[in-house]
């Protein structure tokens, strides 16, 4: 097996159990829970009777061992439960706002590619320049401020101060450009600190790639600067700007709750949030597992999207072994 | 030591975070000393006021001066901060020692927790501890060590695997020293060097995430201040005043940057090679 | 070879009384002291000298891809009769790739590993061919590496780099090299990097590729064995200066310069070849930084007498055509 396969099948084989161990890991913390979840959930007024029943229907009853594995074939059934307030099957209630909370996560991370990769070349390109130092100020900024901090401070400003856009909530359904609209400053308060750091990363594995030998042959050969960044260094420094996208997608869903509650817009952290207050557990559970599922699964992707920006990582057979 | 402070000093960006690295320590550990009022007295004819002589940066929706609540908040910060930060360098380095020095099955376990604990995103991790087990100080500090494990301990036990055949470790073991002694004489200060910078780096991913914990409600709790309660409670009386979150926003900022600068500069004083991609 | 003819034309290349320092944490280092070189038309020159000689900073110079921590450069590099050291980066880009091409010592570095061959080779022939589709580059470059003897071309330029062995690399750089049909190519230790077999195969490729090519090569080795296969004219560098010069042919048979016998007599009495031999003169390569004025090779050299540390000996016309700077040749 070439090593290029072995590292995808460990890598399968680690998110598998990642996943496997995250599960028994939520499972777990309902068992720290303080008191009787059943008495939790239907409140100080009911009767024994009916939080006895409730114990019964929801397996609280059975031991510890039973219930895990009964939790782990729900998982896998993508049975979620049922929602004791609304009724309603908890996936459904995650499958209406996960849209959105993806549609936000992804807008940033594109936003935070469109600015911060101009930025991060442009300064490998003048380094020490003014230019590059006043984006350094501003990268290292962007990457402190606490992205809620920045929600508040776009609220104050867009929607108290100028009223200029109108903020709050995800927009009409069907209206597209409100969508759109209503996306700006929650993706703005999340990109923000991406900016910084893909401009600074950027900046670092370009000024690391430009001394390799292979772009002073590319020079040797008069192929022109702007072809030479833009062209060949961007492929080679794109390779360890992609590995951290992985975890900023993590770092993403994270900051979207602050979005979603700050922005009042509808999403999985806002559901999560919302669940807390109501000490709403296995909506907070199924949300949670959601979004570790989400995270996991996009490093996965990241991870064999290597295969594509570096053809090393392929596996050897198409152009054959030629040695 | 000196050597070092003077490197960080050195740099522009690192002298910055020096100084408001020592600022915020000024305004943690003297908060009882500088503070003007008692943070919790209230003043109800008095609120939403603006900065003026007597409250410094206004009053806040209870009449509270926020100046001194503010100062109280450092003081919660640097409080979670460092205990976190403590435990967490502690168990995460003997879990990345004990790993190197296990057996295999062991330590492939060790990683695999890391691994599974680090396909949480932290925020939301503690986010669901919280929602399960309710709020409280020593939640938070538990809970965002917990998520910083990994870091120490893959780091400290890819120093000890670096180091662990070193000759002049070989030579002590051939003399009939005790792997516990080795450990602690040779290996603890060896790798202390990139731990530290570490943790100085995580200094402000900690700050932030008990200010989102503290400003989602479910971080410390009342009636102790904290800069991410300060700001909610700004948030919710956006209407009336501004100073509040401005101020909230711009201490936790300000703190933030200032210890990412000073980690930065501490790190290509101490170990330039270490990159930190988490 | 066919040097007759060509002898009463300008000369392709000149350097003149190049120097050039770097600056570094110790001090200034002196890399390249005053040298002189003349690369005429239709000939192949190689440059000989040990690692830390100049040799490959000269090659530098003359494609000006320089460090950036160069304190000083001056002198003449004349291409043509053109000062390429008074081009402006544009002018210079414009004969990089058109008039002058090089072939790199390591070829398992020298190409981008995440491109793949054709992108590569087509993109350096666009300077000096700029009108030309791609698909015309394309077919120039699979018959390049038919000629330079890569099996199977068309299925092969679709290939990573990572896909070939270090000699198929090699031959990838010559193909470039030869892609854009330059008027003067230097090779620089093209086969350093590569183990013996190979390196055969490579010097043999470059013999056969001497007949049909129109420009000059400048080939840098430090294997005399190398070189006196492939050159007409060699040029004996040490610690940054030229200290002998003369046809390939002369210089075999009589060496004048102390340095030339001991690194001949070195090449002689050890058949593995490359720098463990030359390390067998006794003394080491002079420190750059603070040189005397007094000759270069005097503290290793078995005959130096105390004249030849009072100055620096100039480099003499010792036979027509045959120079070394050394008082007692």
């Amino acid at each position: 097996m070439p090593a290029s396969l072995r590292f995808l099948a460990n890598r399968l084989l680690t998110t598998i159990l990642v996943i496997v161990g995250a599960v028994a890991l939520l499972f777990c913390l309902t068992l720290l829970v303080p008191g009787n979840p059943a008495d939790v959930l239907l409140g100080p007024r009911a009767t024994p009777e009916a939080v006895a029943a409730f114990s019964k229907q929801m397996g609280l009853d059975l031991p510890v061992w039973r219930r895990l594995a009964i939790f782990f074939g729900n998982v896998l059934q993508g049975n979620l439960g049922t929602d004791v307030i609304s009724g309603r099957p908890i996936l459904t209630m995650v499958m209406e706002v996960l849209p959105f909370t993806v549609t936000l996560t992804f807008a940033s991370i594109g936003l935070a590619i469109l600015v911060g990769l101009p930025l991060g070349a442009y300064a490998a390109t003048h380094p020490d320049s003014i230019g590059d130092r006043i984006g350094a100020v501003f990268s290292v900024s962007f990457i402190a401020m606490p992205n809620f901090v920045v929600a508040i401070f776009l609220l104050l400003i867009f929607s108290i101060w100028l009223d200029w856009l109108p903020v709050l909530g995800a927009g009409e359904p069907g209206n597209y450009l409100d969508q759109l609209v209503r996306l700006i400053l929650p993706s703005v308060s999340l990109a923000l600190g991406w900016v910084g750091y893909i401009a600074r990363l950027v900046r670092s594995s370009l000024l690391e790639v430009m001394g390799e030998p292979y772009i002073r042959t590319a020079r040797a050969y008069g192929v022109s600067d702007t072809k030479i960044i833009y062209k060949y260094a961007l492929k080679n420094a794109a390779i360890p700007t992609v590995a951290i996208l992985g975890l900023g997608i993590g770092r993403l869903l994270g900051g979207a709750i602050f979005a979603e509650i700050i922005f009042a817009r509808p999403g999985i952290g806002k559901l999560v949030y919302d669940a807390i207050l109501t000490r709403n557990y296995p909506v907070v559970q199924a949300g949670v597992l959601v979004v570790v599922l989400l995270f996991v699964l996009t490093n996965l992707l990241v991870d064999m999207s290597y295969g594509w920006l570096d053809p090393r990582m392929r596996q050897s057979a198409r152009a054959g072994g030629g040695h | 030591m000196r050597g070092v402070i003077a490197q960080i000093w050195g740099r522009s960006t690192g002298r910055l975070g020096l100084i408001l690295v020592v600022l915020i320590l000024i305004m943690g550990l003297g908060a009882q000393v500088i503070s003007p009022y008692d943070p919790n007295e209230l003043d109800i004819l008095n609120r939403f006021s603006d900065p003026t002589w007597i409250h410094p940066m206004g009053t806040d929706h209870l009449g509270r001066d926020l100046f001194s609540r503010m100062l109280y908040g450092t003081q919660t910060a640097l409080l979670v901060a460092v205990s976190t930060i403590i435990v967490s360098l502690v168990v995460g380095t003997l879990m990345g020692i004990g790993a190197a020095y296990a057996p295999r099955e062991v330590e492939r376990a060790i990683l695999i927790l890391f691994d599974i604990i680090s396909s949480f995103p932290s925020l939301v991790f503690a986010l669901a501890v919280v929602a399960l087990l309710g709020p409280g100080l020593g939640k938070v500090v538990l809970i965002v060590s917990i998520t910083l494990l990994p870091h120490f301990g893959r780091v400290a036990r890819a120093q000890v695997l670096s180091l662990k055949n070193a000759p002049f470790l070989e030579a002590e073991r051939v003399l009939g020293a005790s792997r516990a002694r080795l450990v602690l004489v040779h290996i603890v200060p060896n790798i202390m060097g990139p731990l530290v910078v570490l943790a100085s780096m995580d200094i402000p991913v900690v700050i932030t995430i008990e200010a989102g914990l503290s400003f989602l409600g479910v971080g410390v709790p009342p009636p102790l201040a904290s800069w991410g309660t300060l700001l909610n409670d700004g948030y919710a009386n956006l209407t009336e005043t501004i100073w509040p979150v401005a101020f909230a926003g711009l201490m936790l900022t300000l703190a933030t940057l200032g210890f990412t600068l000073f980690g930065e500069a501490l790190r290509d004083a101490i170990d330039p090679k270490l990159k930190t991609d988490r | 070879m066919n040097g007759g003819g060509t002898m009463t034309t300008s000369p392709l290349l000149e350097v003149r009384n190049l120097d050039l320092d770097y600056a570094t944490a110790r001090g200034t280092a002196q890399v390249l002291r005053q040298v002189n070189l003349t690369i005429p038309r239709n000939r192949i020159v190689g440059v000989v000298g040990e690692s830390g000689s100049g040799k490959s900073t000269l090659a530098s110079v003359i494609m000006r891809l320089l460090p950036p921590n160069l304190s000083r450069l001056s002198g003449e590099v004349r291409l043509d009769g053109t000062d390429l050291l008074g081009l402006d980066p544009a002018g210079m880009a414009r004969v990089r790739g058109n008039k002058v091409a090089m072939i790199f010592q390591d070829p398992m570095t020298a190409l981008n590993p995440v491109f793949t061959i054709e992108t590569q080779m087509v993109d350096i022939q666009r300077g000096k061919f700029p009108g030309r589709s791609k698909r015309e580059l394309r077919d120039r470059a699979l018959e390049m590496m038919a000629k330079v003897g890569i099996p199977d071309p068309v299925r092969r330029i679709a290939a990573y780099p990572h896909q070939f062995s270090g000699g198929m690399r090699q031959r990838i750089m010559i193909a470039m090299a030869l892609l854009v049909e330059p008027d003067l190519l230097i090779a620089d230790e093209p086969t350093t990097a590569l183990d013996v077999t190979i390196e055969a195969q490579i010097i043999r490729l470059l013999e056969q590729i001497r007949e049909n090519f129109s420009g000059s090569i400048l080939f840098i080795s430090h294997s005399l064995g190398v070189i006196s296969t492939l050159c007409d004219e060699v040029v004996v560098m040490y610690a940054g200066s030229v200290v002998e010069q003369a046809s390939s042919r002369d210089l075999f048979l009589s060496p004048r310069h102390p340095y030339t016998r001991a690194l001949l007599s070195c090449e002689i009495s050890e058949e593995d070849g490359g720098d463990t031999a030359l390390r067998s003169i006794p003394g080491n390569v002079p420190d750059l930084f603070d040189l005397e004025p007094a000759c270069i090779f005097a503290a290793r050299c078995g005959q130096a007498e105390p004249r030849c540390r009072q100055a620096v000996p100039p480099l003499r016309e010792l036979a027509p055509g045959h120079r070394a700077a050394c008082v007692l040749a």
